[in-house]
């Protein structure tokens, strides 16, 4: 759907900034991708690079089969027409009720206003705000003024929705509630979605693939899952410590440190059907050792259930092989603390 | 008092040398405030040669004092209203006075509108025609019409002054009267019309200006 080669974005003047750096990404039909970096990772111009608001320096960039970096201005208005796009801070015209934010795009597609009525009224029953269309953005709370820019950005029927921050101005509790709706309009409507975030939570939501920024590059990217349980820069190790934290407390440490012949302690993870499987009690079971849970965290990603377990197992090498065996079996990732 | 008839008179002078102008000046100083905050930098296209030539050409009009300017425009103004004096005459110099000052004001107006709301139009397909007619305009509204309040207030201020070709007007009036014949009364009924046109129109342009509030 959307193709990204060797993309580099400097921008101009004394100072140099090279805000995007050799920047290469796929992201498929239908999914939702994520890009999480720092504020002046660059994830911004990224994003804006995919609709052509800002101009890349060199490098390209594929929209559903067409390359926008080549189009000329008009070529790329209309193409923007087939792109929604959503803000930290909504970006709503104050001068325009509900109902005329919502008509914008579709006054500027030229669609006649019957039919301007009718979508406007389908996509704000979508968004839930119905009975808000005579209001006037103002008297808007955070969360509404989201909808309402989701409810304008998908009026004219795009297949990518660009997201810019969405939930970075709102409260965690509306974060919640406008995530759900990003989710809901991309299995509903099968809208490919990208969004740029600095918060994990976000990621861990909504998002089935991620990518990592930091400093104009992609550091890290993959399914969530995956660099979710096993980051390996610093940066995406920050990311996953602000939702769960990882590193274990410092009595487990402690006790795995003094090793002992009969002991060991074991940090595993694992995500998908495992998760959902008695692994513990399976342990126990087939090889008789003894286990002691010394630290666990369980939780979701979009909906893929995982869980971090660090436990301490009592038995002879033979039986801690055992052990092993069955947790390779289930394809639980394991790792001697 | 036999001045009424007279005073009437000038008031009429007053409001319609203020009305035309200020329409006039609306008709060039908004497109030219449009253009000027089109190039400036930060705007939808930015282009410093225009911006800094057209920038010259506005300051240069409202640097010069409004009585130079209209003795040096007469000969336009006998081009134009096809006389040099009356209420007619003025009507030009008011214009020329005041439409740089709106191409100022409606450019700062415009230069409010948050950048954010024009990035959304653009990232919605907007064509720059789209931008300044449906966000820019709209969404400066209120402020325009306090800009063309502020300056009705200053036309009518200058209009006095028009007096001195010949304008009529309640200023010529309330000098050639109060100062020249020492007619206090005269004069202060003038003055008192004069305040309170500015109150009238100060208020009226409060009122638009909230009614069509957008923050």
């Amino acid at each position: 759907m959307i193709i990204i080669k060797n993309l580099d974005i400097t921008y101009p003047g004394k100072r140099k900034v090279k805000a995007v750096d050799n920047v290469s990404l796929e992201i498929k039909k239908g999914e939702i991708f994520g890009i999480i970096g720092l504020s002046g990772a660059g994830k911004s111009s990224l994003l804006r690079a995919i609709n052509g608001l800002v101009r890349p320096t060199s490098g390209e960039v594929w929209v559903d089969g067409v390359e926008i970096t080549r189009l000329s201005s008009k070529e790329l208005l209309s193409l923007r027409q087939k792109i929604g796009m959503i803000f930290q801070h909504f970006n709503l015209l104050d001068s325009r009720t509900v109902f005329g934010n919502v008509a914008f795009p579709l006054e500027i597609g030229g669609y006649p206003r019957e039919r301007i009525k009718k979508r406007v009224m389908e996509v704000l029953e979508l968004v839930g705000l119905l009975d808000k269309a005579d209001s006037y953005p103002r008297e808007l709370s955070g969360g509404q003024k989201q909808r309402v820019g989701i409810a304008r950005a998908i009026a004219a029927n795009p297949k990518i929705l660009l997201c810019d921050e969405p939930t970075s101005a709102l409260d965690p509790q509306t974060t919640g509630q406008i995530l759900k709706l990003l989710a809901e309009i991309n299995r509903k409507l099968g809208i490919t979605i990208v969004i740029i975030t600095h918060e994990m939570r976000v990621i861990t939501e909504i998002c089935d693939r991620v990518a990592v920024m930091d400093n104009g590059r992609v550091v890290e990217e993959g399914v969530v899952t995956d660099v979710f349980l096993n980051p390996w820069h610093p940066i995406t190790k920050e990311f996953v410590n602000t939702v769960i934290s990882k590193e274990l407390p410092e009595e487990v440490l402690l006790q795995a440190r003094t090793k002992r012949p009969d002991r060991e302690v074991l940090l595993l993870r694992f995500a998908g059907n495992t998760a959902n499987e008695p692994v513990v009690s399976r342990i126990i079971k087939e090889t008789g050792v003894e286990l002691s849970i010394l630290y666990g965290n369980i939780g979701h990603l979009k909906d893929v259930p995982y869980g971090i377990l660090a436990v301490e197992i009592f038995g002879d090498e033979n039986k801690r092989d055992k052990v092993r065996q069955i947790l390779h079996e289930l394809s639980v990732k394991l790792e001697v603390v | 008092m036999e001045y009424w008839p007279e005073i009437i008179k000038a008031t009429y002078e007053t409001l319609y040398m203020t009305g035309v102008s200020l329409f006039f000046a609306a008709v060039i100083g908004i497109p030219v405030g449009v253009l000027l905050n089109a190039v400036s930098n930060g705007g939808i296209m930015p282009n410093p040669v225009i911006y800094s030539i057209l920038g010259s050409v506005v300051n240069v009009l409202r640097s010069a004092p409004f009585v130079i300017l209209m003795l040096a425009v007469t000969p336009l103004t006998r081009l134009i209203a096809g006389t040099s004096i009356g209420s007619s005459a003025a009507i030009v110099p008011l214009t020329i006075g005041a439409a740089p000052f709106v191409a100022r004001l409606i450019e700062a107006n415009l230069r409010e509108v948050d950048p954010g709301v024009v990035e959304a139009a653009r990232a919605m397909g907007a064509n720059n025609r789209q931008v300044i007619f449906k966000v820019l305009l709209q969404e400066a509204r209120a402020g325009i019409i306090l800009s063309l309040t502020n300056t009705a207030i200053a036309i009518i201020g200058y209009s006095a002054m028009a007096g001195a070709i010949g304008g009529g007007g309640l200023g010529d009036l309330g000098v050639r009267y109060g100062y020249m014949r020492f007619q206090t009364d005269v004069m202060l009924i003038t003055v008192a019309i004069l305040v309170a046109l500015v109150e009238i129109v100060q208020a009226t342009g409060n009122f638009l200006a909230r009614k069509y509030k957008t923050k």
